[in-house]
């Protein structure tokens, strides 16, 4: 287990994520409030929240125009995340892609891969792998997340979402469970890959998972995957959110 | 627009276009003979197509550039009657799948905005070309609030 820490995020292949109205008031909510609104907006589907505070650690920042709060936990898993949420209805987050200290967790996939049916893998190439159903999962968490906060806050616009997947040129979609191959090596080629949109408040509310859908499927198109199914999305997506 | 489809009794009758009068229409020619009435010039692209064994021409006529695509020169039909006059603008019509000359208030209306936006953009790309800075929109407000936060440009 590499023992990084909350500085490193940036440093590693990390989800980050942005969500924002179209329009900017910097004074749209209050400090309280927007303590209030991210501990209510929570998201807790698999043992964790997204995003993850406890009060304690929620701290104001420049200014008073947001506050954040940072978590540096080892526990089964190294969990390294920082996030704002400033006063424009803005919420801002960084998480550092919990299976990159791992080193059993890297190997497991390295595995998985090399025992599926694409043999050409050139490992020696590859700086690691990236889950691919830690990749559906997060993007749902952000997007469920987004739908709550748009009504929470509450947007008076659309909503423009970003969410992207950085630092992570070369590195391969994977697997950790055996049972669940790609038939494919999946190769980010570029550091940054990003899906924004600018999400009608009715859309988001009503299918917040179809919009994630949307967004793990560009991601996954850009690292090469072209027809990831919808269906095996919506069949991962079930399995955390019942 | 597609050339060889008539209309009979509110049916479509895909009767494709004669042979004799394809090669008149070429892009060439259909810019020369349309341009001479238009102003400014209309941008179009002629495309030949083939359906169930019989041949089409399709226009694609590009949106303005700068300001609406306006009459300059009447179009007089075979008896000598105006069938656009001067100043008249054409626009497809919201009723049903034709095109016909603008009478409709609110459409004129919306014709002049798309033209007010479209010259904003043009001055406000001159504008950055050359130097000027802008205040800043909504969406930099953002960018720039979230910029220390890092990943972010």
């Amino acid at each position: 287990m590499m023992n990084y820490t909350i500085n490193d995020i940036e440093q590693q292949p990390r989800f980050v994520v942005a969500i924002a109205p179209l329009r900017y008031d910097a004074e749209r909510l209050s400090i309280e409030r927007c303590v209030d609104i991210v501990s209510t907006c929570q998201v807790r589907v698999r043992g964790w929240s997204f995003p993850y505070s406890n009060r304690e650690g929620i701290v104001s920042g420049e200014r008073n125009r947001y506050i954040m709060h940072e978590t540096e936990v080892q526990g089964i898993i190294k969990h390294l995340e920082r996030w704002r949420m400033y006063r424009s209805g803005q919420f801002v987050f960084r998480m550092m892609l919990w299976e990159v200290p791992d080193a059993s967790v890297q190997e497991k996939m390295r595995e998985n891969a090399d025992g599926s049916n694409y043999r050409h893998w050139d490992f020696d190439k590859l700086n690691g792998f990236v889950s691919f159903i830690g990749v559906i999962y997060s993007i749902s968490e952000a997007f469920t997340f987004a739908s709550r906060l748009v009504q929470a806050v509450p947007y008076d616009t659309s909503a423009d979402i970003s969410v992207s997947l950085r630092g992570v040129k070369n590195w391969a979609l994977g697997s950790t469970n055996f049972g669940v191959s790609l038939d494919e090596a999946y190769i980010a080629r570029a550091d940054a890959l990003e899906h924004q949109v600018i999400a009608p408040l009715d859309e988001l509310v009503a299918d917040p998972l179809g919009k994630a859908a949307d967004a793990i499927t560009s991601l996954f198109q850009q690292f090469g995957w072209m027809d990831p199914s919808r269906m095996m999305i919506g069949n991962w997506q079930r399995q955390i959110f019942k | 627009m597609i050339i060889g489809v008539g209309e009979r009794n509110g049916q479509l009758d895909l009767g494709g276009i004669l042979p004799d009068h394809e090669s008149g229409y070429t892009q060439d020619n259909v810019m020369a003979l349309v341009n001479r009435h238009a102003r400014p010039a209309v941008f179009l692209a002629l495309r030949l197509i083939e359906f169930e064994g019989r041949r089409f021409v399709g226009i694609e006529v590009q949106p303005f550039d700068r300001t609406p695509i306006i009459c300059g020169v009447a179009t007089p039909n075979e008896a000598g009657n105006a069938i656009l006059r001067v100043g008249d603008i054409v626009a497809r019509t919201r009723d049903r799948v034709a095109t016909s000359r603008v009478s409709d208030a609110n459409l004129i209306a919306e014709i002049i905005e798309v033209a007010a936006e479209k010259r904003a953009q043009e001055i406000i790309t001159t504008a950055q070309r050359i130097g000027l800075r802008l205040p800043d929109n909504d969406r930099t407000l953002f960018e720039n609030e979230r910029q220390a936060f890092g990943d972010f440009g």
